[in-house]
């Protein structure tokens, strides 16, 4: 980190968050706080907690306990407060979840034109420079049944991207993909990650872990286990669980 | 080293060659090549295919065997009014012709809007009309007329248990030019006397009955014959043939028995005013045929008769029979073929009635040829066909003229630069509001609107387009003032339709804010629109669409004004008065449109997270879908009123849109709930992580795709409702199928059923198959392409 970041104000922060699905507790007493422009992975194994964590903050999963500040607005029950932190907040799906019965174009000034009341002219000139960024501005009057899954996957950067989020969090973003198509979204990730914005990313990339992050979380049955710098993590993890769970995918 | 081999010498690294991309190879094509792939492929596909030729075969040469020289379609043609607006008064029939123009225009315009029409539809159109204009003209051009057999003498004719004697005078109806010509039926024997057509008189077909009995003994006397003969019959079967053998009378034939065609015909054409004699002459067998040119529109009498005794049988040219139609302004006569309609009253003879050539005889059943089923059915059918197809085609093809036209016109964003048909598209849903809002003005009338009032209420529809300009013109510096002025129109119009519905400047208060609220609404969403639209128009051209709307709407206001206050141009149709494919149509279109979205309510209430929402939708869904139909007609028409009797005036034919409105929402409430649940969660969760509220989410994301998950379901609704309607004939209301059942139990069609069903089954299924072919092309639209891909 540095130390002009950790001076900064965070913007989020996670206190003792926990979560339960019937008896089984999936997230125990998490703890997390990013700060601005800060990109954070959070590896584990699979049943680890570690997407049902992200989701919790932008309240697809509702937490049970703990707290959730996102940019200084609290997450309750107050839909208000709701649709504030989800307007500051793009998410990625690991099955793109575009909508199929729009074309690409009108997939990503959907959300600008109804939910920040852009002017159609507006949402369009936004949308269509998300596409040159995202490397698909050809694309925008097809629809999505018409595109490989890496096309689909930059497509919903982009609609992401178009509300103007200050955070961006990515569920597995790749793991739909065949390996071909993996490197063009995960170069769009690296550039966006370059550009400055708050990223949570949940991957099993981790070649794009210790390339990007400035941080890595590692889940493990609901908690975290161990975090760090890449470098440190991938080298030379502490705990015996970060070390089995490495060795078994490096 | 090189001793030991390689045990596994496989995987040699090798570079393989550039190949050339070629074409697909050419396969065997051709008429031939395809049955042989098709058809016949294999010993079982040979069997089905020649099965089901077989079966089509029999099938379809039955039916056009039966239609062709059997069948009486003169019910069709001579009904069609009935079966297409049932008994809507005459006079205001131009209202249901224009309405369906406007639906025609409606039509034209939506198949520019969506529909891509294949290359040859524009040859079949024009074919079409051709084959309409010129092939009835031709047909009676080059086919004779239909001959028709009349008697003559006064002897009785047994056909039998009833005896017919031939009238000696009787009435036929003619045109100025025309000419008539009798001649002696050349009938040798019974064989030719039994094979006539049976184009005849009562006393005719009795003759040709008695040759036809004669016929008939003579062939079982040879049948019974030869079973003795032969030594196959038992011995109680051979008694019981003697005896039958032994007790048959060969019944003597009428040639004989009349005395048929042995004497001269006395022929005489009379004037019935004047009673003076027109033509008169005589024919005989193998003599030259009595002719004569009818010299006025109107009544003739033919006066035959025959000397001694003795039956002549006359074959004639140029009389053809006629229906006796009672209509407001009394009996009048028309003549089958043509039309040609004679108003006079039927001429008297010794102060009773003249008989006439008349249906009643049912001359127009019985085995006929070909060029004879040309001429009076094909040729008339054509006729009556092109007179009501042609004016909807000519304005189905305007309506398609100014969808392209509007594409021409109206600039249109970059984004569409590709897409000529943008303007078509979204002008579709003002035009059919426009449509349906002036039908069912047109359909209902306006009771107590004066020229004033009904100019008024036609200004609206011009004012609301007005306000859609104004929108979008509003940023300018007039735009503001002119909006205000036209929200004042708008409750000057309210004041004067209040007034003149209560002779008091503003009417009742209470229905003057409704009425005023209600068009302020409408004008306030179309300026909207207007205002999202702003760009497209250039200011010259807005100003002239203001202008344009500025003056119709004074024209609408001012020329009753000139034109005189008083009357009712639109008054009230009473709804019993509704009938036909009119009543199917408006049952059918306004159930739909009102069934749609209570069903999709219904729908997402029964998903509601609301335990109450949730209890009354899905009560209701299923106590409807587990009621009849015809029972929920039946509570609409008959216990409703029993349970209030403020319910009691509201018209049947509303009772009944109001029974199939509720039943269709059920039963749309689960094809939509069907659709909603195919729709992945997922698609829920990516709208709420980009901030759309519920409201949003449904109407955005889920609704639209589960409604297109659901077309074909919702099509079959349609469809079903449709079809369906045919249930009101049994609560009283004359739709298509109740007024066929008003047609067959005329006297004069007695024992047509099967034409009757036959035609409105062919109605029927026109328009349910438009609507799935409509559906299939809806499937196949926008993301639909994607996932055929």
């Amino acid at each position: 980190m540095t130390s002009e970041a950790a001076t900064s104000e965070p913007i989020i922060v996670c206190k003792d968050v926990s979560k339960w699905f019937g008896d089984f507790q999936v997230l125990r007493d998490v703890s997390v706080t990013v700060q601005p422009k800060e990109v954070v992975v959070i590896i584990g194994p699979s049943g680890s907690g570690k997407s049902t964590f992200i989701r919790c903050i932008n309240r697809l999963e509702e937490h049970q306990e703990g707290e959730i500040i996102i940019d200084d607005i609290v997450m309750d029950h107050n839909v208000r407060n709701i649709t504030a932190i989800r307007r500051e907040i793009g998410m990625v799906f690991q099955s793109f979840n575009l909508f199929p019965h729009l074309t690409v174009i009108q997939n990503i000034m959907l959300a600008p034109m109804n939910v920040r009341r852009w002017p159609r002219e507006r949402a369009e000139a936004k949308a269509r420079e998300l596409l040159t960024r995202v490397g698909i501005p050809e694309q925008a009057d097809k629809y999505p049944g018409q595109l490989s899954g890496g096309q689909q996957q930059r497509v919903a950067i982009a609609r992401a991207l178009a509300m103007e989020p200050k955070i961006m969090l990515f569920d597995e973003p790749t793991s739909a993909l065949d390996p071909e198509m993996i490197k063009e979204v995960l170069d769009v990730m690296k550039e966006l990650a370059r550009s400055g914005m708050t990223m949570l990313v949940v991957t099993h990339e981790m070649g794009f872990a210790s390339e990007v992050a400035d941080r890595v979380l590692f889940f493990d049955q609901g908690r975290i286990v161990e975090e760090g710098k890449p470098d440190v993590i991938f080298e030379k993890p502490q705990h015996p669980r970060t070390q089995l769970f490495l060795s078994q995918i490096l | 080293m090189d001793t030991t081999t390689d045990p596994r010498p496989f995987g040699a690294t090798r570079v393989h060659d550039e190949t050339q991309l070629r074409p697909p190879p050419v396969r065997a094509s051709g008429a031939l090549a395809w049955m042989r792939k098709n058809l016949f492929a294999t010993p079982f596909d040979t069997i089905v295919t020649v099965v089901t030729v077989g079966i089509l075969f029999w099938m379809v040469s039955g039916f056009l065997a039966w239609g062709i020289s059997q069948a009486n379609w003169l019910v069709v043609t001579r009904n069609f009014r009935l079966f297409m607006a049932g008994t809507f008064p005459i006079e205001s029939m131009w209202r249901v012709e224009l309405t369906a123009l406007l639906c025609a225009l409606g039509v034209g315009f939506s198949i520019y809007a969506y529909l891509r029409l294949p290359r040859w539809v524009p040859w079949v159109l024009i074919a079409l009309a051709a084959m309409l204009v010129i092939v009835p003209p031709l047909l009676f051009a080059i086919t004779p007329p239909a001959p028709s057999l009349l008697a003559a003498g006064d002897a009785a004719i047994a056909s039998g248990t009833v005896t017919e004697t031939p009238n000696r005078q009787l009435g036929f109806t003619g045109r100025a030019g025309e000419t008539i010509s009798l001649e002696m039926f050349t009938a040798p024997d019974d064989g030719v006397l039994a094979g006539a057509a049976g184009f005849s008189d009562r006393a005719s077909a009795a003759l040709i009955n008695g040759s036809r009995a004669v016929l008939r003994a003579e062939a079982r006397q040879v049948e019974l014959e030869n079973q003795l003969a032969g030594d196959f019959l038992t011995a109680r079967q051979r008694t019981a043939a003697g005896d039958e053998l032994g007790g048959l009378a060969i019944p003597e034939s009428p040639l004989e028995a009349y005395g048929v065609n042995q004497q001269a015909v006395q022929i005489r054409l009379l004037n019935p005013d004047s009673g003076e004699v027109i033509a008169e002459g005589s024919v005989e067998l193998g003599g030259a045929p009595f002719t004569a040119v009818l010299p006025y529109d109107g009544w003739y009498i033919l006066d035959k008769s025959v000397d001694g005794g003795a039956v002549g049988l006359l074959r004639t040219t140029g009389i053809e029979p006629v229906i006796e139609r009672g209509l407001t302004s009394g009996l009048v006569y028309t003549r089958v073929l043509d039309d040609f309609t004679v108003v006079q009253p039927r001429p008297k003879v010794d102060g009773k009635e003249i008989p006439y050539v008349s249906l009643t005889d049912n001359q127009w059943q019985g085995l006929r040829s070909f060029t004879q089923y040309l001429h009076i059915f094909a040729a008339p059918m054509l006729g009556m066909l092109a007179r009501g197809l042609l004016p909807l085609m000519a304005v189905g093809v305007v309506g398609w003229g100014l969808g392209w036209g509007l594409g021409r016109i109206a600039p249109r964003p970059e984004r569409e630069r590709s897409n000529p048909r943008w303007a078509a598209q979204r002008a579709l849903f003002p035009v059919w509001v426009v449509v349906l809002g002036l039908s069912s003005l047109l359909l209902v009338g306006l009771s107590g609107f004066g020229p004033v009032a009904v100019g008024s209420v036609l200004a609206r529809f011009v004012w609301v387009g007005w306000m859609y300009f104004t929108g979008m013109a509003f940023d300018r510096a007039w735009g503001k003032p002119l909006f205000g002025l036209l929200i004042i129109m708008a409750l000057f119009q309210s004041l004067v339709e209040g007034g003149v519905l209560t002779g008091r400047l503003g009417g009742d208060l209470t229905s003057l804010i409704i009425n005023f609220i209600f068009w302020l609404a409408i004008g306030g969403y179309a300026a909207r629109r207007g205002a999202a639209s702003r760009g497209l128009l250039s200011t010259r051209r807005q100003v002239w669409a203001i202008l344009i709307c500025a003056g119709l709407w004074l024209a609408l206001l001012l020329i009753p004004l000139l034109t005189g206050t008083s009357g009712e141009p639109l008054p009230a149709i009473d709804t019993r008065r509704w009938g036909g494919l009119l009543l199917t149509a408006v049952i059918t279109v306004v159930a739909l449109v009102a069934s749609f979205p209570i069903g999709i309510l219904l729908a997402l209430g029964r998903r509601s997270s609301l335990p109450l929402v949730r209890g009354v939708c899905t009560a209701y869904i299923e106590l409807v879908r587990g009621v009849p139909l015809i029972t929920v007609l039946f509570m609409a028409m008959l216990l409703v009123p029993l349970l209030n009797p403020a319910l009691a005036s509201v018209e049947n034919a509303f009772r009944a849109i109001v029974g199939f409105t509720l039943f269709s929402a059920a039963y749309l409430a689960e094809n939509v709930r069907g659709g909603l649940q195919s729709v992945p969660p997922e698609q829920e969760e990516a709208g709420r992580a980009l901030g759309l509220s519920g409201w949003q989410i449904i109407m955005l994301i889920t609704l639209p795709q589960a409604l297109r998950a659901v077309i074909p379901a919702l099509v079959g609704q349609c469809i079903s409702l449709f079809k369906d309607t045919s249930l009101v004939a049994l609560v009283g209301l004359t739709d298509l199928t109740g007024i066929s059942k008003g047609v067959i139990s005329q006297a004069e069609y007695v024992g047509l059923q099967t034409e009757v069903y036959v035609f409105i089954s062919v109605i029927y299924f026109i328009f349910s198959y438009a609507m799935a072919y409509v559906s299939r092309r809806i499937e196949a639209s926008g993301s639909g392409k994607a996932r055929r891909l």
